[in-house]
Protein backbone atom coordinates (compact mmCIF):
# COMPACT_ATOMS: atom_id res chain seq x y z
CA UNK A 1 0.00 0.00 0.00
CA UNK A 2 2.63 2.08 0.90
CA UNK A 3 4.36 1.58 -2.31
CA UNK A 4 1.60 3.31 -4.10
CA UNK A 5 1.54 5.98 -2.36
CA UNK A 6 5.35 7.06 -3.01
CA UNK A 7 4.77 6.92 -6.62
CA UNK A 8 2.68 10.14 -6.43
CA UNK A 9 4.77 12.31 -4.60
CA UNK A 10 8.09 13.02 -3.26
CA UNK A 11 7.34 15.66 -0.73
CA UNK A 12 7.63 14.10 2.85
CA UNK A 13 8.14 15.60 5.91
CA UNK A 14 8.66 13.56 9.19
CA UNK A 15 7.87 15.22 12.71
CA UNK A 16 8.66 13.39 16.38
CA UNK A 17 6.31 14.11 19.52
CA UNK A 18 7.51 13.27 22.63
CA UNK A 19 5.06 11.50 24.78
CA UNK A 20 4.20 12.73 27.88
CA UNK A 21 5.20 16.17 27.49
CA UNK A 22 2.49 18.81 27.49
CA UNK A 23 3.65 22.22 27.81
CA UNK A 24 5.29 21.58 23.74
CA UNK A 25 1.91 20.39 22.68
CA UNK A 26 1.08 22.79 19.30
CA UNK A 27 4.63 22.94 18.39
CA UNK A 28 4.74 20.40 16.04
CA UNK A 29 1.37 21.56 14.35
CA UNK A 30 2.64 24.87 13.96
CA UNK A 31 5.97 24.26 12.55
CA UNK A 32 3.71 21.62 9.67
CA UNK A 33 1.50 24.63 9.17
CA UNK A 34 4.34 27.09 8.67
CA UNK A 35 5.94 24.47 6.99
CA UNK A 36 2.97 23.62 4.11
CA UNK A 37 2.28 27.47 3.33
CA UNK A 38 4.94 27.15 1.02
CA UNK A 39 3.28 24.98 -1.10
CA UNK A 40 -0.42 26.01 -0.33
CA UNK A 41 -0.57 30.13 1.11
CA UNK A 42 -4.23 29.69 1.79
CA UNK A 43 -5.62 30.71 5.32
CA UNK A 44 -8.66 28.68 5.58
CA UNK A 45 -6.91 25.59 4.17
CA UNK A 46 -3.98 25.97 6.96
CA UNK A 47 -6.15 26.65 9.38
CA UNK A 48 -7.85 23.32 8.69
CA UNK A 49 -4.79 21.45 8.49
CA UNK A 50 -3.87 23.16 11.97
CA UNK A 51 -6.46 22.07 13.94
CA UNK A 52 -6.09 18.15 12.87
CA UNK A 53 -2.41 18.67 13.32
CA UNK A 54 -3.08 19.76 16.46
CA UNK A 55 -5.14 17.28 17.74
CA UNK A 56 -3.37 14.38 16.21
CA UNK A 57 -0.04 15.88 18.01
CA UNK A 58 -1.75 16.32 21.53
CA UNK A 59 -2.92 12.39 21.32
CA UNK A 60 0.37 11.24 20.68
CA UNK A 61 1.67 13.53 23.89
CA UNK A 62 -1.17 12.14 26.15
CA UNK A 63 -2.26 9.00 25.03
CA UNK A 64 0.69 7.10 24.31
CA UNK A 65 4.10 5.61 25.60
CA UNK A 66 6.65 6.43 24.33
CA UNK A 67 5.09 9.10 21.50
CA UNK A 68 5.32 8.87 18.00
CA UNK A 69 5.35 10.40 14.47
CA UNK A 70 3.93 12.79 12.17
CA UNK A 71 4.21 12.30 8.52
CA UNK A 72 3.15 14.61 6.18
CA UNK A 73 3.02 13.87 2.75
CA UNK A 74 1.98 16.93 0.09
CA UNK A 75 0.19 16.02 -2.97
CA UNK A 76 -0.58 18.46 -5.79
CA UNK A 77 -4.15 18.91 -4.44
CA UNK A 78 -4.15 17.61 -0.83
CA UNK A 79 -2.49 16.95 2.29
CA UNK A 80 -1.85 13.50 4.01
CA UNK A 81 -0.77 12.80 7.24
CA UNK A 82 -0.01 9.84 9.04
CA UNK A 83 0.26 9.64 13.19
CA UNK A 84 2.07 6.88 14.35
CA UNK A 85 2.52 5.31 17.81
CA UNK A 86 3.73 2.34 19.40
CA UNK A 87 0.95 1.41 22.19
CA UNK A 88 -0.81 0.68 24.06
CA UNK A 89 -3.49 1.50 21.68
CA UNK A 90 -7.77 2.09 22.09
CA UNK A 91 -9.38 -0.37 24.25
CA UNK A 92 -12.73 0.50 22.39
CA UNK A 93 -12.72 2.32 19.14
CA UNK A 94 -16.40 2.90 19.40
CA UNK A 95 -16.18 4.64 22.51
CA UNK A 96 -12.63 6.86 21.10
CA UNK A 97 -14.86 7.91 18.93
CA UNK A 98 -17.53 8.85 20.53
CA UNK A 99 -17.59 12.93 21.90
CA UNK A 100 -17.11 13.41 25.44
CA UNK A 101 -15.39 9.89 25.94
CA UNK A 102 -11.85 10.33 27.33
CA UNK A 103 -9.38 8.58 29.12
CA UNK A 104 -7.20 11.75 29.24
CA UNK A 105 -4.65 11.86 33.14
CA UNK A 106 -5.81 14.55 35.23
CA UNK A 107 -2.89 16.25 34.74
CA UNK A 108 -3.66 16.98 31.24
CA UNK A 109 -7.26 18.12 31.97
CA UNK A 110 -6.54 20.73 33.88
CA UNK A 111 -4.42 21.99 30.61
CA UNK A 112 -8.12 22.01 28.79
CA UNK A 113 -7.37 18.37 27.21
CA UNK A 114 -9.50 15.67 27.78
CA UNK A 115 -12.90 17.06 26.66
CA UNK A 116 -13.11 13.89 24.47
CA UNK A 117 -13.74 15.76 21.13
CA UNK A 118 -10.38 15.72 19.40
CA UNK A 119 -10.84 12.49 17.56
CA UNK A 120 -14.16 14.42 16.58
CA UNK A 121 -12.27 17.91 15.03
CA UNK A 122 -10.50 15.79 12.99
CA UNK A 123 -13.17 14.29 11.35
CA UNK A 124 -15.18 17.34 11.10
CA UNK A 125 -12.28 19.27 9.34
CA UNK A 126 -10.54 16.56 7.37
CA UNK A 127 -12.05 15.19 4.01
CA UNK A 128 -10.37 11.71 4.47
CA UNK A 129 -10.40 10.10 8.03
CA UNK A 130 -8.86 6.33 9.08
CA UNK A 131 -7.87 5.18 12.42
CA UNK A 132 -6.70 1.44 13.11
CA UNK A 133 -5.51 0.59 16.70
CA UNK A 134 -4.03 -2.55 18.35
CA UNK A 135 -2.51 -2.91 21.82
CA UNK A 136 0.83 -2.66 19.18
CA UNK A 137 -0.36 1.06 18.47
CA UNK A 138 -2.47 3.18 16.52
CA UNK A 139 -2.20 4.82 13.12
CA UNK A 140 -4.25 7.60 12.33
CA UNK A 141 -4.49 8.82 8.18
CA UNK A 142 -6.37 11.94 7.55
CA UNK A 143 -6.17 14.24 4.32
CA UNK A 144 -7.28 17.64 3.86
CA UNK A 145 -8.03 18.68 0.36
CA UNK A 146 -7.59 21.69 -1.45
CA UNK A 147 -11.21 22.83 -2.48
CA UNK A 148 -9.78 25.39 -4.90
CA UNK A 149 -8.30 22.58 -7.17
CA UNK A 150 -10.92 21.57 -10.04
CA UNK A 151 -9.15 17.94 -9.47
CA UNK A 152 -9.73 17.13 -6.14
CA UNK A 153 -13.83 16.34 -6.93
CA UNK B 1 -14.91 46.29 17.40
CA UNK B 2 -11.08 46.98 17.66
CA UNK B 3 -9.32 45.22 20.31
CA UNK B 4 -8.55 48.83 21.24
CA UNK B 5 -11.82 50.02 21.54
CA UNK B 6 -12.34 46.65 23.91
CA UNK B 7 -9.37 47.44 26.46
CA UNK B 8 -10.84 50.76 26.62
CA UNK B 9 -14.68 49.66 27.39
CA UNK B 10 -14.61 46.74 29.69
CA UNK B 11 -11.89 48.23 30.72
CA UNK B 12 -8.86 45.22 30.24
CA UNK B 13 -5.03 45.37 30.85
CA UNK B 14 -3.13 44.63 27.93
CA UNK B 15 -0.23 42.38 28.78
CA UNK B 16 1.41 41.99 25.06
CA UNK B 17 1.84 45.66 25.25
CA UNK B 18 4.65 45.52 21.88
CA UNK B 19 1.86 44.03 19.88
CA UNK B 20 -0.41 46.14 18.03
CA UNK B 21 -4.49 46.28 18.84
CA UNK B 22 -5.71 47.86 15.63
CA UNK B 23 -7.00 44.48 14.77
CA UNK B 24 -11.08 44.01 15.15
CA UNK B 25 -13.27 40.97 15.91
CA UNK B 26 -17.25 40.79 15.43
CA UNK B 27 -17.61 37.03 17.64
CA UNK B 28 -16.67 36.39 21.17
CA UNK B 29 -15.79 32.19 22.12
CA UNK B 30 -15.36 31.08 25.80
CA UNK B 31 -14.27 27.86 26.63
CA UNK B 32 -11.38 26.14 29.09
CA UNK B 33 -11.46 22.97 26.57
CA UNK B 34 -8.71 23.44 23.58
CA UNK B 35 -10.53 21.26 21.78
CA UNK B 36 -13.77 23.22 21.49
CA UNK B 37 -11.59 26.54 21.10
CA UNK B 38 -9.58 24.95 17.80
CA UNK B 39 -13.16 24.27 16.46
CA UNK B 40 -15.15 27.23 17.39
CA UNK B 41 -12.18 29.75 17.20
CA UNK B 42 -11.80 32.41 14.21
CA UNK B 43 -9.76 35.33 13.27
CA UNK B 44 -12.60 37.34 13.72
CA UNK B 45 -12.70 36.02 17.36
CA UNK B 46 -11.45 37.07 20.91
CA UNK B 47 -11.36 34.05 23.08
CA UNK B 48 -11.43 33.92 26.53
CA UNK B 49 -10.18 31.00 28.64
CA UNK B 50 -9.17 30.96 32.44
CA UNK B 51 -6.32 28.35 30.61
CA UNK B 52 -2.70 30.47 31.12
CA UNK B 53 -0.24 27.66 29.82
CA UNK B 54 1.85 27.65 26.76
CA UNK B 55 -1.08 25.34 24.65
CA UNK B 56 -3.15 28.05 24.39
CA UNK B 57 -1.06 29.94 22.24
CA UNK B 58 -0.56 26.95 20.11
CA UNK B 59 -4.83 26.86 19.73
CA UNK B 60 -4.57 31.10 19.10
CA UNK B 61 -2.00 30.99 16.96
CA UNK B 62 -3.08 28.32 14.80
CA UNK B 63 -6.97 29.39 14.54
CA UNK B 64 -5.29 33.47 14.59
CA UNK B 65 -7.47 34.33 17.12
CA UNK B 66 -7.83 38.08 17.40
CA UNK B 67 -7.02 38.12 21.01
CA UNK B 68 -7.19 35.81 24.05
CA UNK B 69 -8.66 37.38 27.28
CA UNK B 70 -7.50 35.48 30.73
CA UNK B 71 -10.54 35.96 33.33
CA UNK B 72 -10.31 36.85 37.22
CA UNK B 73 -6.66 38.31 36.59
CA UNK B 74 -5.09 34.99 36.15
CA UNK B 75 -1.96 36.21 35.51
CA UNK B 76 0.57 33.68 33.22
CA UNK B 77 3.83 34.07 33.56
CA UNK B 78 6.36 36.47 31.91
CA UNK B 79 7.53 33.67 29.78
CA UNK B 80 3.82 33.21 28.43
CA UNK B 81 3.73 36.63 27.20
CA UNK B 82 6.83 37.14 25.39
CA UNK B 83 6.10 33.90 23.67
CA UNK B 84 2.38 35.43 22.34
CA UNK B 85 4.42 38.64 21.59
CA UNK B 86 6.86 36.83 19.55
CA UNK B 87 3.94 35.04 17.65
CA UNK B 88 1.81 38.04 17.21
CA UNK B 89 -0.72 37.05 19.68
CA UNK B 90 -2.71 39.83 21.65
CA UNK B 91 -3.28 38.83 25.63
CA UNK B 92 -5.64 40.44 27.85
CA UNK B 93 -6.37 40.22 31.12
CA UNK B 94 -9.67 40.83 32.68
CA UNK B 95 -10.37 41.33 36.69
CA UNK B 96 -14.14 39.76 36.10
CA UNK B 97 -15.34 36.15 35.49
CA UNK B 98 -15.33 34.26 32.09
CA UNK B 99 -19.33 34.50 32.62
CA UNK B 100 -18.99 37.94 33.45
CA UNK B 101 -16.72 39.31 30.90
CA UNK B 102 -18.50 37.34 27.80
CA UNK B 103 -21.41 39.11 29.42
CA UNK B 104 -20.30 42.08 28.82
CA UNK B 105 -18.68 41.68 25.31
CA UNK B 106 -22.10 40.01 24.36
CA UNK B 107 -24.09 43.51 25.03
CA UNK B 108 -21.20 45.73 23.68
CA UNK B 109 -21.80 43.34 20.32
CA UNK B 110 -25.03 44.24 20.54
CA UNK B 111 -25.11 47.81 21.43
CA UNK B 112 -22.57 47.63 18.44
CA UNK B 113 -24.41 46.01 15.76
CA UNK B 114 -27.65 48.16 16.94
CA UNK B 115 -25.75 51.01 16.57
CA UNK B 116 -25.06 50.47 12.96
CA UNK B 117 -28.18 49.88 11.61
N1 LIG C 1 -2.90 7.52 19.86
C1 LIG C 1 -3.75 7.02 20.78
N2 LIG C 1 -3.43 5.90 21.48
C2 LIG C 1 -4.27 5.38 22.40
N3 LIG C 1 -5.48 5.90 22.68
C3 LIG C 1 -5.85 7.00 22.01
C4 LIG C 1 -5.03 7.63 21.03
N4 LIG C 1 -5.68 8.70 20.53
C5 LIG C 1 -6.86 8.74 21.18
N5 LIG C 1 -6.97 7.73 22.06
C6 LIG C 1 -8.14 7.42 22.91
O1 LIG C 1 -9.30 7.98 22.33
C7 LIG C 1 -9.91 8.88 23.26
C8 LIG C 1 -10.57 10.02 22.52
O2 LIG C 1 -9.60 10.82 21.86
P1 LIG C 1 -9.94 12.35 21.50
O3 LIG C 1 -8.75 12.97 20.88
O4 LIG C 1 -11.20 12.38 20.73
O5 LIG C 1 -10.26 12.99 22.94
P2 LIG C 1 -9.22 13.31 24.12
O6 LIG C 1 -7.84 13.30 23.60
O7 LIG C 1 -9.51 12.39 25.24
O8 LIG C 1 -9.66 14.78 24.53
P3 LIG C 1 -9.47 16.12 23.62
O9 LIG C 1 -8.89 15.68 22.32
O10 LIG C 1 -10.83 16.69 23.49
O11 LIG C 1 -8.53 16.97 24.39
C9 LIG C 1 -8.80 9.28 24.21
O12 LIG C 1 -9.27 9.72 25.46
C10 LIG C 1 -8.02 7.98 24.33
O13 LIG C 1 -8.65 7.07 25.21
MG1 LIG D 1 -7.34 14.37 21.86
Amino acid sequence: MENTLSTTTDKVFLYDVIGAQFDTIGSKALAVKKMLNDYFPKNDYLRRLGVCVFEAEANLAIHTIHGGSIEVMIFSDRVRITAKDDGPGMKDMKKALTPGFSTAPESARQLGFGGGVGLNNIKRFADYFYIESSKKGTTLIFEVWNDDDPTTH
Amino acid sequence: MTIQQLIEQLPLQLLTTQLNVNGSFHDVYTSDLLSAALAKVTEDHVWVTVQVHQNILGVASIKQAAAIILSENLMPDKDLVSKAQEKGIVILLSPYTSFETSGMLYNMLKEEKNGNK
